[in-house]
């Protein structure tokens, strides 16, 4: 039997109709594997909140940034990866980018890689098929962006490089085809990538962050402050403009940068994220750049966009100054039911919460959130709002790596990039303040590598989320949550019917919960990686069947439910019910 | 849920804590014989995990990632707390950290320092400054308490403490203590900065408001204050002011005025490092060295990024090597740590010009001309540009500045005389030509403007053949009768003193004189003034 008609084995999948199923069995929690059986699943003290399980799980990948010993800008920055249901089985494989020497191209066999998660009894097994699939890219490796650009009910997969990018187009059957004429071409450096369906018209659309203007040809000599060599940072190149391709219907790309007016700018960027900011139903589209004014392109409903980010309040940091924008991620952490932005930057500088008015206007609460002084310390890179504990409010993940030779690297460290990841808890209302808790990862969770990308969705479908972090110059890591095994859940894949298939940007409320809550369907955000777009909301240790609001792309509101929690249900645009 | 939850934690931690103190009692007995000599121990894929480090050993300092020039500073300093190991000794090495961007290292010394001897404030000061960069706020509040406490508040100390207060929502401290600041420095709008920082903590908008104004008051060049004071007008309501102010900070950067606190300026004057690289670039760049220079100036940058001139010498070097873009960026850079840079805002200009944005790098010149009114370069500048933007009187303005501050330099003279010239000001240049030839008397360029005033002017009173035929003839002789603009003048005063064979003559050299790459504008005004020769008319139809 195919795998992709094969039933996930420990998920149980409910299509909601109408009303919503309210005769679908409520399965209780999804066991886990049978080693974490014996976890005490409401003490959270004496588990560790993750478990870092890559080599057991067969994920082997080892990124090299391909290091001359010239300190080429590009090897410093690489690279990311995806989480994604290549094959329609239910379950997430992981798509690892990877790099090559960059002065000596062809030198080595180093390719893009896809792993194929055989989820057995919730354990998750990670088998190679990058051949087989055929999304084995060579180029040097960035990040990638994840979506059904063609609506045949597959996922996408679209790698940037510095260099030319490339569009795999999957199959449906367990293949993908390289389509290089997809989208226009682009030898610049291209970075994190967002599908959106910026004009409303049904298909997903593409955003490409570009970083700067660099080649090694141009290549320039930079030194740390006490003065051996190092990477450069990006003031010693030109930022450059960011891309908008217009997904012509069939599945292939127009360029519209200009005019959609997001050439008007150029920028260092690294992160990007689609939402909308204002409220006004249309997706705008967030960039965070390295070392100058990051860009809040406001969708003006006619095909074109304006930077507001000055005047938002989200170009800079509250003391107006530009910061080391790398990975971004939205979300609505607050519960006032807009998109707060979290940015993370370079040591030295805070890591930024940026709390939406609710009118994309942006209030910089990094101090009073307790997300300021504990990121000093550490230069951030992949993150994402993302509910670990499963208690209703969006935790926060930073995947860390220094981009400049590390203080605390030990002499004769050949690497010394390497920096520890941190996780904070969001402590909800009324203070919103975030504690670190990074103590509670497990040891092989808090490793001192220098990790870049990072990809967040429930691996083992036991109803919490888990992360990918891609590191630069070693193993990718693999970090189980066991934090969230206590907690019900209720999980959600949204299907659109009158717009685009994936239907990103969809708004889920979760109805009569204590506080308002919402989540947002989406792959992007974090740094140069595409995550589960699965939407997923943590009941805590209230299991009763829940109620959703769904606002689609378009407009149109519908309720679904009530849903049974701890099952993953399918829920289709048009068969709810309009309140 | 969520007090259930941590009700349970609390519950399960109290058992976890009793543990976590049995097994790490065992640490401290076993560690030393687990761990290697040197470094974190490395887990099971060789990655390290970062290993405890003993209380009151400073962290290793990576010597080995250091330019010979800083590494003698590091290892003097290391000399001498081996020689005398006191708190001295150690705080010093813990400057130079903090100088470098070691800021952990730093902070191991000068605990170190602390530890040994409790009484200084000197080394707690460094330290809090530290922690703080490193975001340990609690140890920098500690910190500073302990300098407060102990004499005579200065006021750069309670600012940091209010700045770290605010941090930790210690509001009503942190605007007690900023007050008292402003109290003593009531000038300073770094001052101001923090207490509208305060007051925005504390949901004080028209205060905050208020705060932020008065630092852009004492300071109008403070980018940073005036996009506070916009965002914070923002949230009021007050859109117009809000964006004034908010453009006003885009155009200024990310600027502040440098700091006043004597502990900042000491640390940064032991990166000396910078300075050394930055001379040396400049003799290299002298040298006509380009791509040497541009190397040390790029290591200039990353040790000290706040050295406006290493930006403006970068876009020298820019600019010599063609790429005006590059240029443009460090232009950028130097002004936004210092927007009143002369270098930088002259570069501004010239790239402006080079750009063609008139309007830019008039603005530039000006600024320049304004701060130093004695900068030759700028007022010639300043004059062509304006020539080129048909300001008669401004451009004019300028040359007569540029040839009042440079007598011996004839270019401002001539560029005066040209743009009157352009102007139909023929009188005027005439009299600025003969003043010229006056200081100038071997000027050609000025005796063949002369001549073509006087042969060609429409203005009576202006022309003068016979004298127009002596100094053409003159210019021409001293040219050897090849430069194609001298023999042009000569056909003009010959063709007007009615010797139109002669003047056909002439200008047929003058035009073969100019070749084929002339300027086409040129040759066709000079055919037809050839033409009109021809027809026994002194100029062509106008």
């Amino acid at each position: 039997m195919p795998r992709r008609w094969r039933a996930a084995a420990a998920s149980a999948l409910c299509v909601v109709a109408g009303c919503g199923d309210r005769s679908a069995p409520a399965p209780g929690p999804v066991p886990g594997p049978a080693s974490r059986a014996a976890a005490p699943v409401t003490g959270v003290d004496d588990v560790p909140w993750f478990v870092e399980i890559a080599a057991t799980s067969g994920l082997d990948f080892r990124h090299t940034t391909g290091s001359s010993g010239q300190f080429f800008f590009p090897e410093i920055s690489a690279s990311g990866g995806a989480l994604l249901d290549y094959d329609g089985d239910g379950d997430l494989d992981v798509y690892a980018i990877q790099a090559y020497p960059l002065d000596r191209p062809g030198t080595t066999d180093a390719r893009n890689r896809l792993y194929r998660n055989d989820l057995v009894d919730g354990v998750p097994r990670f088998v190679d098929v990058t051949d087989a699939a055929g999304v084995g890219d060579d180029g040097y490796g960035m990040g990638c962006a994840t979506g059904d650009i063609d609506n045949d009910g597959d996922v996408d997969l679209f790698v940037t490089n510095v260099g030319a990018n490339m569009l795999y187009r999957n199959a449906g059957d367990g293949t993908f085809a390289a389509d290089p004429d997809a989208v226009p071409r682009d030898e610049r450096w291209n970075t994190s990538a967002s599908f959106a369906d910026y004009d409303g018209d049904g298909d997903l659309d593409l955003f490409v962050a570009a970083y700067v203007n660099y080649s090694l040809a141009e290549h320039k000599a930079c030194h740390s402050p006490s003065g051996r060599r190092d990477y450069c940072g990006p003031a010693s190149y030109q930022p450059v403009p960011d891309r908008l391709y217009r997904n012509r219907g069939d599945g292939t790309f127009e360029d519209v940068t200009t005019a959609a007016g997001i050439d008007a700018v150029a920028g260092s960027g690294l992160g990007v994220v689609a939402a909308d900011f204002d409220g006004d139903g249309r997706v705008d589209f967030y960039v965070a750049n390295d070392g100058n004014a990051n860009h809040l392109w406001m969708n003006r409903g006619d095909g074109t966009f304006r930077n507001e980010a000055l005047y938002a309040g989200a170009a800079y940091n509250a003391e107006g100054m530009a910061e080391a924008g790398m990975g971004v991620s939205a979300g609505d952490f607050d519960g006032d039911d807009d998109e707060d932005l979290f940015l993370s930057h370079l040591v030295g500088e805070t890591n930024t919460l940026l709390v939406n008015d609710g009118r994309a206007g942006f209030d910089d609460a990094s101090d009073r959130s307790g997300l300021g002084a504990s990121s000093r310390r550490a230069t951030g890179f992949g993150t994402r709002w993302v509910d670990v504990d499963g208690d209703g409010w969006p935790d926060l993940f930073v995947a860390n790596g220094a981009v400049r030779l590390d203080e605390d690297a030990p002499p004769g460290d050949a690497y010394p990039y390497g920096q520890m990841n941190q996780l904070f808890r969001n402590e909800g209302p009324p203070g919103w303040v975030f504690t670190e808790v990074t103590n509670r990862m497990d040891a092989g969770s808090r490793r001192v590598e220098s990790s870049r990308g990072a990809a967040f969705g429930d691996i083992d479908l036991d109803g919490d989320p888990d992360i990918v972090v891609f590191n630069g110059n070693a193993p990718v890591r693999l970090m189980r949550n066991d934090v969230g095994n206590g907690a019900h859940w209720l999980r959600l894949r949204l299907r659109g019917t009158a717009g685009a298939r994936d239907a990103f940007g969809a708004i889920v409320r979760l109805r009569d919960a204590t506080s308002p809550r919402r989540e947002r369907v989406s792959t992007d955000g974090s740094y140069c990686s595409a995550n589960d777009p699965t939407v997923r909301f943590g009941l805590g240790s209230d299991d009763r069947a829940r109620e959703i609001e769904v606002t689609w792309p378009g407009g149109r509101v519908e309720r679904f439910g009530p849903l049974a929690p701890d099952v993953t249900h399918e829920i289709v645009e048009g068969m709810g019910t309009t309140p | 849920m969520r007090c259930e939850a941590r009700s349970i934690r609390r519950r399960g931690g109290r058992g976890a804590f009793i543990v976590l103190l049995i097994v790490m009692g065992l640490l401290v007995m076993i560690l030393p014989f687990m761990l290697p000599s040197k470094g974190p121990a490395p887990n099971r894929d060789g990655a390290p995990i970062a290993a405890p480090t003993p209380p009151d050993a400073p962290k290793p300092i990576p010597l080995d990632r250091m330019e010979p020039a800083v590494r003698a500073q590091f290892e003097a300093a290391l000399a001498a707390v081996e020689r005398t190991p006191d708190a001295a000794s150690y705080g010093q090495v813990g400057m130079l950290c903090q100088a470098y961007e070691f800021p952990g290292i730093a902070s191991s010394y000068y605990d170190r320092a602390i530890a040994l001897d409790g009484t200084a404030r000197r080394w707690r000061r460094f330290a809090a400054m530290v922690r703080r960069e490193i975001g340990d706020l609690d140890g920098a509040a500690t910190l500073l308490d302990g300098v407060l406490a102990d004499g005579t508040p200065d006021p750069h100390v309670l600012l940091l403490a209010a700045d770290v207060d605010r941090q930790q929502k210690r509001l009503d401290l942190a605007e007690a203590r900023v007050d008292d600041a402003i109290a003593a420095m009531p000038d300073d709008p770094a001052a101001f900065v923090v207490r509208g920082q305060v007051l925005l903590d504390a949901d004080r908008l028209d205060g905050a408001i208020d705060a932020f104004r008065r630092a852009t008051e004492l300071e109008d060049r403070y980018g940073r204050a005036h996009y506070m004071l916009g965002q914070a007008l923002r949230k009021a309501g007050r859109a117009d002011d809000a964006r004034t102010h908010l453009e006003r900070a885009e155009a200024l950067g990310s600027s502040a005025p440098a700091s006043t606190d004597p502990y900042v300026v000491e640390i940064e004057t032991l990166r000396t490092g910078a300075i050394e690289f930055l001379h040396e670039a400049i003799d290299r760049l002298k040298a006509g060295d380009v791509d040497d220079a541009i190397e040390l100036l790029e290591r200039s940058r990353t040790i000290n990024p706040g050295l406006a001139e290493t930006y403006s010498q970068l876009a020298t070097a820019w600019l010599l090597k063609g790429d005006v873009d590059a240029a443009w960026t460090n232009v950028e850079a130097a002004l936004g740590i210092d927007p009143d840079f002369v270098d930088a805002l002259y570069h501004r200009g010239l790239i402006a010009y080079r750009r063609a944005d008139l309007g830019v790098a008039r603005a530039a010149f000006v600024r320049v001309a304004a701060l130093r009114p004695d900068h030759f370069d700028a007022q010639l500048a300043l004059g062509t540009v304006c020539e080129a933007m048909m300001r008669t009187e401004e451009a004019v303005d300028a040359y007569e500045a540029a040839a009042a501050l440079r007598r011996e330099d004839e270019r401002p003279v001539r560029r005066a005389v040209r743009t009157l010239i352009t102007a139909g000001r023929d009188r005027a240049a005439l009299a600025m030509a003969k003043e010229g030839l006056e200081r100038f008397p071997q000027s050609v360029v000025l005796t063949e403007r002369a001549a073509w005033l006087l042969a060609t002017s429409t203005d009576e009173t202006v022309r003068d053949v016979s004298a127009s035929l002596t100094m053409a003839e003159d210019a021409c002789r001293r040219t050897g009768f090849v430069q194609p603009q001298c023999l042009r003048t000569l056909a003009a005063s010959q063709a007007a003193n009615g010797r139109y064979d002669d003047a056909m003559a002439t200008i047929a050299r003058a035009l073969d004189a100019i070749g084929p790459a002339g300027d086409a504008a040129t040759v066709e005004a000079m055919r037809a003034e050839r033409a009109a020769y021809r027809d026994g008319r002194a100029r062509p139809a106008s």
